[in-house]
C-alpha cells in the first residue's frame, strides 16, 4: 500500500478486515511482524507512537478518545506540546521563555479552533460537547500536531446527513489549507465516493481492489465482499 | 524587570516567614506549634502525592517509602557528616547549620527521587491495581531494608538527630512545594501529565512521551516527599520505621482523595483538616477514631470527588459566588 503527497485516499472493507489495524501499525501502536512501513523514506517499524507523531503523522480514533475532563482548549494544547520549546525548569521558575511560548501556542490553538468552528466552545469540558463537536475536536486536535499525513478513522460515524456533508467539506478544506495527505477509513459510502480520489478495499487483511471510486463501485469482488448490490 | 519583581516578592515572602518564626517559635504553645509543623509536612506529602495520583493518574500507594528514604538520608547526613562539617567550617555556626540542613534536605530529596525512578519504571507497563501492588511492595521493601540497617538504628530506631526543623523551614518548604508543583501543573508539561491520566493512547498519538512523564511524576513526587521526610526527622529528633508503614501511605492518600485528586488547593486544605481533626476530636476520647473514620465515610458517600474536586480555589470563583448570592437576595 502506498500514498503520494496530498492524496485523499479511502480505506474500506467489512468490519474486522484490518483497517484500524493498519492505522495502528502506521502510528506505532502495533509493531509489524513482517514488512516495512516507511514515511518519506524513513522506516517507522520500531518507533514509538509519540516519535511517529513528531515525524508528522496524526490520527483520529474510531471510538472517540478525547481528554474528557480537560477543556476543548486544553485538548488542543496537549497536541501542541511537541512544538512547545520550554522545559520543566522554565515552567517551574516561570521564565520569560515560558510566557512567550505559552502565548504562542495558545494563539495557534485558538486560530485552529476558529478554523474548525470550535472557538466559542473552547472552555467547555470535552465530555460535555455534543457528539458531532467531539468528532470535530478530535480532528482539530490531530491537526494541532502539524501533521503531513492525517489518518481519519470513521470520522462520519454516527453523523446525520447534514453533519456528514459538513464533514466532507471540512476534510476537503483542511486538506487544501494544511497541505495534507489524508487516509480515511469510512463505512459511509457518500463520504467515500464523494471525496476520495482513490479507494483501497480490504478484506480479511488483504487488499482485494484498488483504484478510482467509479472502478471500485463496479468491481465484482468488492460488491460481493462489501458493497452489496451495485444498484443500491 | 519581571525577574526583579519576582525576586523581590520571593524575599518578602521569605522575610515574612523569618519574622513569623522569630515571633512564634519560642512563644507559641508547643502543642499548637507541633500542629502547624505537622500540617506543613502533610501539605508537602499530599501535594506531592497528588502530582502522581491525581494529575498523572498513576495509582501509587507507597508514598511513605519515599518519605522514609528522605528522612533517613537527611538524618544520616546531619548525624554522621554534620559534626565534622560544623567543626571544620570557617563560617559562623548559624550559617553552617543552615547550610548543613539545606544539603541534608536536598540529599534526602534526591535519594528519594532516585527511588522514584526505580518505582516509576515498573509503572510504565502496569496499570491500576497492578501498579498499586508494586508501589505497595516498594514501600514495604524500603521500610524493611531500612529496618535492617544498623547504622541508622535498625529496630532500635535512629536517635539524637539534631533539631534543625523550625517554623521557618516548614513554611518555606511547604510553600516551595506548592509553588513548584502548581507551576508545573499549569504549564504544557502539566497538560502532558493530565493527558497521561485521561487517555494514554491518545496522548502518545498526539506526541506525548508518556513514559517520560510517568517517571518524572514519580521522581518529582518522591523528591518532595523525601524533603518532607527530612523535615520530619529533624523535628521528631528520632526515627523509627514504624512511622513509615503502609498506614502512613494510606493517611496521605486519604488527604489527597478528601481534598480532591487533581486539586492542589484541595490537598492543602485536606492536609490541614486531617492534621487538626484527630487532635480536635481528643475530647471524645475513645470514640475519636470511630468518628474520624465515620466522617471520612460520610464524605465519600456525599461528595466522592473530594472537597475541591478537580478545581482550585480562585478569587474569581469566590467573587462570582458572592455576587450571585447578593443577586438572589434582591
Amino acid at each position: 500500500m502506498g500514498l503520494q503527497k496530498n492524496d485523499l485516499v479511502g480505506l474500506i472493507g467489512p468490519n474486522g478486515a484490518g483497517k484500524t489495524t493498519i492505522f495502528n501499525l502506521i502510528t506505532g501502536v502495533y509493531e509489524p511482524d513482517e514488512g516495512m512501513i516507511e514515511f518519506y523514506g524513513r522506516p517507522l517499524n520500531r518507533m514509538k507512537p509519540f516519535q511517529i507523531s513528531k515525524l508528522g503523522i496524526s490520527r483520529t480514533f474510531q471510538n472517540i478518545r478525547l481528554f474528557s475532563n480537560l477543556s476543548v482548549m486544553d485538548n488542543v494544547l496537549v497536541a501542541c506540546h511537541q512544538h512547545t520549546n520550554y522545559d520543566l525548569s522554565d515552567s517551574i521558575v516561570r521564565t520569560p521563555r515560558f510566557y512567550r511560548e505559552e502565548s504562542a501556542i495558545r494563539k495557534k490553538a485558538r486560530e485552529l479552533l476558529a478554523i474548525l468552528g470550535l472557538d466559542p466552545l473552547r472552555n467547555e469540558y470535552a465530555c460535555n460537547l455534543p457528539y458531532g463537536q467531539q468528532r470535530r475536536l478530535e480532528i482539530t486536535r490531530a491537526l494541532a500536531t502539524d501533521p503531513g499525513l492525517l489518518l481519519l478513522d470513521e470520522p462520519a460515524a454516527g453523523m446525520n446527513p447534514q453533519e456528514t456533508v459538513a464533514l466532507m467539506e471540512l476534510i476537503e478544506r483542511i486538506r487544501q489549507q494544511f497541505d495534507l495527505t489524508v487516509l480515511l477509513i469510512e463505512h459511509d459510502m457518500r463520504v467515500v465516493m464523494g471525496i476520495c480520489e482513490r479507494i483501497l478495499v480490504l478484506d480479511y487483511g488483504v487488499t482485494i481492489a484498488e483504484g478510482a471510486p467509479e472502478k471500485i463501485k463496479k468491481d465484482p469482488k468488492v460488491i460481493e465482499a462489501y458493497l452489496g448490490d451495485a444498484n443500491q | 524587570m519581571q525577574q526583579l519583581k519576582k525576586i523581590g516578592a520571593l524575599l518578602i515572602v521569605l522575610g515574612t516567614f523569618v519574622v513569623l518564626d522569630l515571633r512564634f517559635s519560642a512563644s507559641l504553645n508547643p502543642y499548637l506549634m507541633q500542629m502547624v509543623i505537622y500540617a506543613g509536612i502533610n501539605i508537602m506529602l499530599a501535594v506531592s502525592l497528588n502530582l502522581i495520583n491525581g494529575f498523572t493518574g498513576q495509582f501509587s500507594i507507597g508514598h511513605a517509602g519515599f518519605m522514609a528514604i528522605g528522612a533517613y538520608s537527611a538524618a544520616t547526613f546531619t548525624y554522621y557528616l554534620g559534626p565534622h562539617l560544623l567543626t571544620s567550617s570557617f563560617l559562623p555556626q548559624v550559617i553552617s547549620k543552615w547550610l548543613i540542613f539545606i544539603i541534608a534536605l536536598s540529599t534526602g530529596g534526591f535519594v528519594a527521587a532516585l527511588a522514584g525512578v526505580l518505582v516509576g519504571i515498573p509503572s510504565l507497563r502496569l496499570k491500576g491495581d497492578y501498579l498499586a501492588i508494586v508501589t505497595l511492595g516498594f514501600g514495604e521493601i524500603i521500610r524493611v531494608v531500612i529496618l535492617n540497617i544498623d547504622a541508622v538504628g535498625g529496630a532500635r530506631g535512629f536517635a539524637d538527630i539534631p533539631g534543625y526543623t523550625s517554623l521557618f523551614w516548614v513554611l518555606a518548604l511547604a510553600t516551595l512545594t506548592v509553588v513548584v508543583i502548581r507551576n508545573l501543573v499549569y504549564s504544557s508539561h502539566g497538560r502532558a501529565f493530565l493527558s497521561v491520566r485521561e487517555d494514554e493512547i491518545a496522548a502518545e498519538a498526539m506526541g506525548i512521551n508518556t513514559t517520560y512523564y510517568k517517571v518524572i511524576a514519580f521522581v518529582i513526587g518522591a523528591f518532595f516527599a523525601g524533603v518532607a521526610g527530612g523535615l520530619f526527622a529533624h523535628y521528631l529528633l528520632y526515627l523509627h520505621t514504624n512511622s513509615f508503614t503502609f498506614m502512613k501511605s494510606i493517611e496521605i492518600i486519604i488527604m489527597v482523595v478528601l481534598g480532591g485528586m487533581g486539586s492542589i488547593t484541595g490537598s492543602i486544605v485536606a492536609a490541614i483538616i486531617l492534621t487538626l481533626l484527630p487532635e480536635a476530636l481528643r475530647p471524645v476520647k475513645e470514640y475519636r477514631l470511630v468518628i474520624y473514620s465515620g466522617l471520612l465515610i460520610v464524605m465519600m458517600l456525599t461528595r466522592p470527588q473530594g472537597i475541591f474536586g478537580v478545581r482550585e480555589f480562585s478569587w474569581k470563583w469566590l467573587k462570582d459566588k458572592i455576587l450571585r448570592r447578593s443577586a438572589q437576595a434582591i
